[in-house]
């Protein structure tokens, strides 16, 4: 760029919103610094999270609740309640049987990462991690580690690597072994559902405090390698629709997909934005998104799911995208989302969204 | 690190740190607060430099790790997330440069901004990227064909 405008304006902007003075930046160092280090631990021993039903490296083994509670172990899912107790949904998931155990250990420098197990449902899947930190001075000063994973397919990870990012979980520590953690990680549906070759690869484990070695993230590379048979995995009802039309009076919406799981209830709608009021004659979306999600939110916000007469209201409302480019619908299309709470889309007799007094039926 | 050296760092990389968080994260306040971990860092490091340059990369390279965890941790981020805190328009004639270039995809926007701004040379963009000089090329090339679509001054680029 030319007498380099690109950097003044940087330094401008550096200069008008990092205010920070040497003086405090030195007393904020000074205070995170760690102070002492007196810690004295054992050495433990391995187990894994969830049952001992560990096969060969590779198998996914599948073991219904009932038969884990006729061999003496107890419904699996109380096992998952011990470190993921918030998370009722999953453990209910693997009480019906819709679990997988994997049991593949990989060492990668101060670390052993098991991937345990995969559950959850055909929308939202879960990987089931154990992490041992070898070094037990690091572990005692961490309650949580920050796990990072690519999932994908071989050729994705082969070839298309830099297309993706990494998902990301933190784990907690074991009860009872000081230096383990266990990690509940989402997953991508899109690469882990009907019976798909799935690649993990654990590229990162983080820590919030590193006194001895000042590091905080730690590469590793961990690649682990499974299938995902069909019942580890409960079902999720789709559907696509292509006759709702839904106005706010700014925008036409038109509602396209639908999910219902286990965690939640999904409805897509996609619009066009070029030529609407909202985008005031504006090609490029970016510069109008604001509007457009605000009049996404405030119509949404009033939709109403019912479900065989029992009513529900809306979780989460999600921010546009608009796929200037076509690649997933036409060019200047735009698409946005929001949630309801899980329902019984299956065996639902009448499914219906309720917008300002209009009703439209799903099912 | 001593508190002198220290706060000589600060004085000397504060902006070198602070725009290539801005640049990933396109948020003053996030890239404040991550700018501030960053130094934290840098105090408890117990390595050493074999010069200034080698301290600079060094915290361009944790800078942008802390962003790509900044990233990977929010949830429910859209394919293109919208530039959350560009400046104002009316603000500075020169925030337009700032506004265009931010809103290039993340994988131009920082070779761009190293290129321009740190004046790194491929060789060096790729080593602190961990990329082939090559696509770093291809990269810093498209970048420059996006921008020149934008903006339409041909003199500033």
């Amino acid at each position: 760029m030319s007498d380099n405008k690109y950097k003044k304006a940087m330094n401008d902007v550096c200069d008008r919103n990092f205010n920070v003075s040497a003086a405090e930046m030195l007393e904020k160092a000074r205070s995170a610094a760690p102070t002492e280090r007196n810690i004295t631990m054992t050495g433990t021993s391995k187990k894994h999270l969830i049952g001992k039903f560990i096969g060969a490296a590779a198998a996914c083994v599948i073991i219904s609740g009932t038969a884990a509670s006729a061999m003496g172990y107890g419904p699996l899912g109380d096992s998952f309640r011990r470190f993921f107790g918030k998370d009722e949904t999953t453990a209910e998931i693997i009480d019906e049987g819709h679990y997988c155990e994997l049991g593949q250990d990989i060492t990668d420098g101060g670390f052993t990462v098991m991937l345990d197990s995969v559950t959850g449902d055909r929308s939202s899947p879960k990987l089931l991690f154990e992490v041992t930190v070898n070094d037990e001075e690091l572990a005692a000063k961490n309650d949580r580690l920050h796990l990072f994973a690519y999932i994908l397919d071989e050729d994705t990870y082969q070839n298309r690597l830099d297309e993706y990012g990494m998902w990301d979980a933190w784990g907690e520590k074991d009860p009872e072994v000081n230096n383990m953690y266990h990690v509940c990680m989402d997953g991508p549906a899109t690469f882990m559902i009907n019976n798909a070759d799935v690649l993990a690869a654990v590229k990162q484990i983080s820590f919030t405090s590193d006194p001895v070695n000042r590091k905080f993230d730690y590469d590793v590379d961990m690649e682990f390698r499974f299938t995902v048979p069909e019942q580890a995995l409960k079902e999720t009802a789709y559907e696509y629709y292509d006759d709702i039309n839904i106005s706010s009076g700014n925008v036409d919406y038109e509602l396209f997909y639908a999910e219902f799981g286990a965690y939640d209830s999904l409805l897509k709608v996609k619009y066009d934005f070029l030529g609407t009021d909202l985008a005031g004659g504006e090609t490029d979306y970016y510069q109008v998104a604001d509007k457009f999600d605000n009049d996404w939110h405030e119509l949404a916000g009033n939709f109403i799911l019912t479900v065989d007469g029992v009513e529900y209201a809306p979780k989460e409302m999600g921010y546009s995208y608009c796929d200037t480019e076509g690649e997933a619908f036409d060019a200047g299309k735009c698409s946005t989302w929001m949630t309801f709470p899980s329902v019984d889309f299956t065996s639902a007799e009448s499914v219906t969204l309720t917008v300002n007094g209009q009703v439209y039926d799903l099912k | 690190m001593t508190d002198d050296k220290f706060l000589w760092a600060y004085e000397k990389f504060r902006n070198t740190v602070y725009s290539v968080i801005f640049s990933y994260v396109r948020n003053t306040e996030d890239a404040s607060e991550l700018s501030q971990d960053t130094f934290i860092k840098l105090y408890t490091y117990d390595g050493g430099f074999d010069s200034d340059e080698h301290m600079k990369a060094w915290l361009i390279r944790v800078a942008i790790n802390s962003c790509n965890n900044h990233f990977r941790s929010r949830k429910h981020i859209s394919a293109s997330p919208i530039p959350e805190d560009l400046p104002s328009e009316e603000m500075h004639e020169t925030d337009e440069i700032i506004s265009i270039v931010m809103k290039l995809p993340e994988k131009y926007r920082i070779p761009i901004h190293l290129f321009y701004y740190e004046e790194y040379s491929i060789a060096e963009i790729a080593k602190i990227l961990e990329l082939p000089e090559a696509t770093v090329k291809t990269r810093l090339k498209r970048g420059r064909d996006k921008l020149k679509n934008t903006l339409r001054k041909e003199d500033w680029l």
